[in-house]
């Protein structure tokens, strides 16, 4: 159950003669599991995280390599396998709306009904008069049973504690309340897999806090898998628990963070950082001169092994 | 960004007529633009069509590239001709060797029945086969007057003959050379003529007139913001197309009150991402200190050479010369 990429590779534009093909993904081999997982992608500017994201509910398609996805859907296993293809990439990608070129497009619906997508500064999809209808419009597109939208809007706006905004026009809230009925939108549509491509930036702290620990709780409480991408180291030690480094479009890095940030050399050569709270206590350690475990995630860990160590001796 | 989207029909090349001064280059086509319609003569415009093709060669911009462009109007350049020749009927009847240039037509409901099944053939066909739309409506024209000269089943609703005379050839003829020849003057201008130049061309024209100036000045802004913005926003609107796409939008399927909504939904994040780009640019734009109208430095001043001053006095000298024989009424 899941999403397996084997061997996938995605090219914007492919020449002529088919030499020198700039690959934004390049042979990435992934898998991915439909259920419990909280998932970074990091990497610098233009290392294709974005464009991998796509990869994963076919609004791009492969040029090469293969993607599977299976889920179950009231114990009916839905499989669906995407083959690369040169020639159709190129025409779809010429025309820039890659996929809604293709007669499969149909039949890809429960697929992105399946697997959430959440772009960059998603209020900018926002059109609808009201909020309420706004929530409604992704999931009346997959089921076509307007009721059922409505329930599952509302049942949405109560997770996210946005009850009150409903009746709201979309263009009369606030940049953070767009972000979460953007958020909600997609999440009415009932995804097993929430994507989510630096849903924090330009929010408040607050806002910010609030969005994580939401999606934490989706992940925890209603086993969802969440891939965030993001820069924030922050974010990636504290809630997260397996990181994806990608580089030049290829994966460098799969595994769980603790590896990662226990690996120097891999944080140096991607320009990687630790998350504040390591580089604080890898200071305090040098201070002090005690052996003192750095990789801790939240203020409480720290604060318990600054504790356990210090003894009561604290100056 | 320019990668993706090429905007204007601009052609790099490096020929005299690319290095005139833009101003030059708008106005002296302007003139002549306005000449060629001052000009009746069919010959007088075969002319012109010549000492078009001698700039278009003399400029380095293959000849194909004007022809690809008569191709937009080709249906406009067949219909005119074909309104001239069935309807103008004054004037001699042309002859080849002593035999009347008409034909006879007989319209019968067989006939009638027989053209709008090859029509609606042709449309189905359309469909399924893209290419040689042209031909096939040439075609498909000759087929539906030409069954009508073969005479099928007997009832008749009317007879009529098609003949060409010589005044409807001639305006016909006049017509398309007409048009031929000011599209090889637009095609000219846009061919040689980045769309930066183009701008700051019109707001040199316009600088001379103060009352203009402000005028000028914000007009030429605005189009070069357009032009500046076209990738901008078709990038902007493909965010916005697969971020609805991930929404289950699909613009293939659905009825026509479906299809609306999956178009709105395209549209107003379009026109809400333009308005605020539009307000950020303004807000930008006035921190910067512009304000329209004001004296400015550009980084390219225009400057007129030798070469331009021949252009213009040379276009002025042909526009005058028509006007006079306009009077005369020689062209």
């Amino acid at each position: 159950m899941g999403i397996k990429l084997s061997k996938v590779n995605l090219a914007y534009s492919i020449p002529r003669n088919r030499k020198n093909i700039k690959f934004a993904v390049n042979d990435v081999n992934l898998s991915i599991n439909t259920k419990d997982e909280f998932i970074a992608i990091v990497g610098h500017t233009g290392s294709g995280k974005s464009t991998l994201v796509q990869l994963f509910n076919s609004l791009l398609l492969p040029s090469k390599g293969q993607i599977d996805i299976s889920w179950h859907n009231d114990d009916i296993e839905e499989r669906y396998r995407i083959l690369g293809n040169f020639k159709k990439c190129k025409s779809a990608h010429s025309v820039g709306v890659a996929p809604l070129k293709f007669k499969a497009n149909t039949r890809l619906k429960p697929l992105r009904s399946h697997i959430g997508l959440v772009f960059q500064f998603p209020e900018y999809q926002l059109f609808e008069e009201t909020v309420l209808k706004d929530i409604m419009f992704g999931p009346k597109n997959f089921t076509k049973d307007k009721e059922l939208a409505k329930a599952r809007a509302l049942e949405v706006s109560s997770m996210m504690h946005i009850e009150s905004l409903l009746e709201k026009s979309p263009f009369a809230l606030s940049g953070g309340q767009m972000r979460k009925a953007a958020i909600a939108g997609i999440l009415a549509s009932k995804p097993d897999i929430l994507v989510l491509d630096e849903p924090t930036v330009g929010l408040d702290p607050l806002a910010k806090r609030e969005l994580l620990d939401f999606l934490t709780k989706l992940n925890r409480v209603e086993h969802k898998t969440i891939i965030l991408i993001t820069h924030d180291m922050d974010v990636v030690g504290e809630y997260c628990n397996r990181t994806i480094v990608m580089n030049k479009g290829m994966v460098v890095y799969d595994g769980s963070k603790d590896l990662m940030f226990h690996n120097d050399s891999l944080i140096k050569t991607y320009n990687l950082d630790y998350p504040n709270i390591i580089k604080t206590m890898i200071n305090l350690k040098n201070k002090i001169n005690k052996p003192l475990n750095v990789y801790q995630y939240n203020v409480n860990d720290a604060f318990n092994e600054i504790e356990k160590v210090m003894g009561d001796n604290h100056e | 960004m320019n990668d993706t989207i090429i905007f204007g029909q601009y052609i790099h090349k490096n020929s005299w007529i690319h290095r005139l001064d833009p101003r030059t280059k708008l106005l002296s086509l302007f003139i002549l633009m306005v000449s060629t319609f001052l000009i009746s003569n069919v010959y007088v415009l075969l002319g012109l069509l010549a000492f078009n093709i001698i700039i278009v060669i003399t400029s380095k911009i293959s000849l194909l590239k004007f022809i690809q462009s008569f191709k937009m109007i080709a249906m406009l350049i067949i219909f005119s001709t074909l309104f001239q020749i069935i309807f103008n009927r004054s004037g001699d009847i042309l002859q080849i060797n002593g035999q009347d240039l008409n034909a006879f037509f007989t319209l019968t409901w067989l006939n009638l029945a027989l053209g709008i099944a090859i029509l609606v053939f042709n449309i189905v066909l359309n469909k399924w086969f893209k290419k040689f739309g042209l031909l096939r409506i040439l075609i498909v024209l000759f087929l539906v007057f030409y069954l009508q000269t073969i005479n099928l089943g007997n009832i008749t609703l009317a007879t009529y003959t098609i003949g060409l005379y010589s005044t409807g050839v001639m305006v016909a003829s006049m017509v398309i050379l007409r048009i031929i020849n000011l599209l090889m003057f637009s095609g000219i201008l846009t061919f040689t003529t980045k769309p930066t130049d183009m701008n700051s061309g019109i707001e040199g024209i316009f600088n001379p007139f103060k009352f203009m100036r402000r005028f000028a000045s914000i007009l030429g802004m605005m189009i070069s913001i357009a032009i500046r913005f076209i990738p901008t926003l078709l990038l902007e609107a493909r965010k916005v197309l697969k971020a609805q796409a991930a929404r289950g939008v699909d613009f293939k399927e659905g009825n026509i009150k479906e299809a609306v909504t999956q178009i709105v939904s395209l549209l107003v994040p379009m026109f809400i991402i333009a308005i605020k780009k539009s307000e950020d640019l303004a807000n930008a734009m006035d921190a910067r200190g512009y304000i329209p109208g004001d004296p400015r430095s550009r980084i390219n001043e225009l400057h007129y050479k030798v070469s331009d001053i021949f252009v213009q006095s040379f276009s002025i000298i042909i526009f005058i010369s028509i006007v006079v024989l306009k009077t005369q009424g020689l062209v």
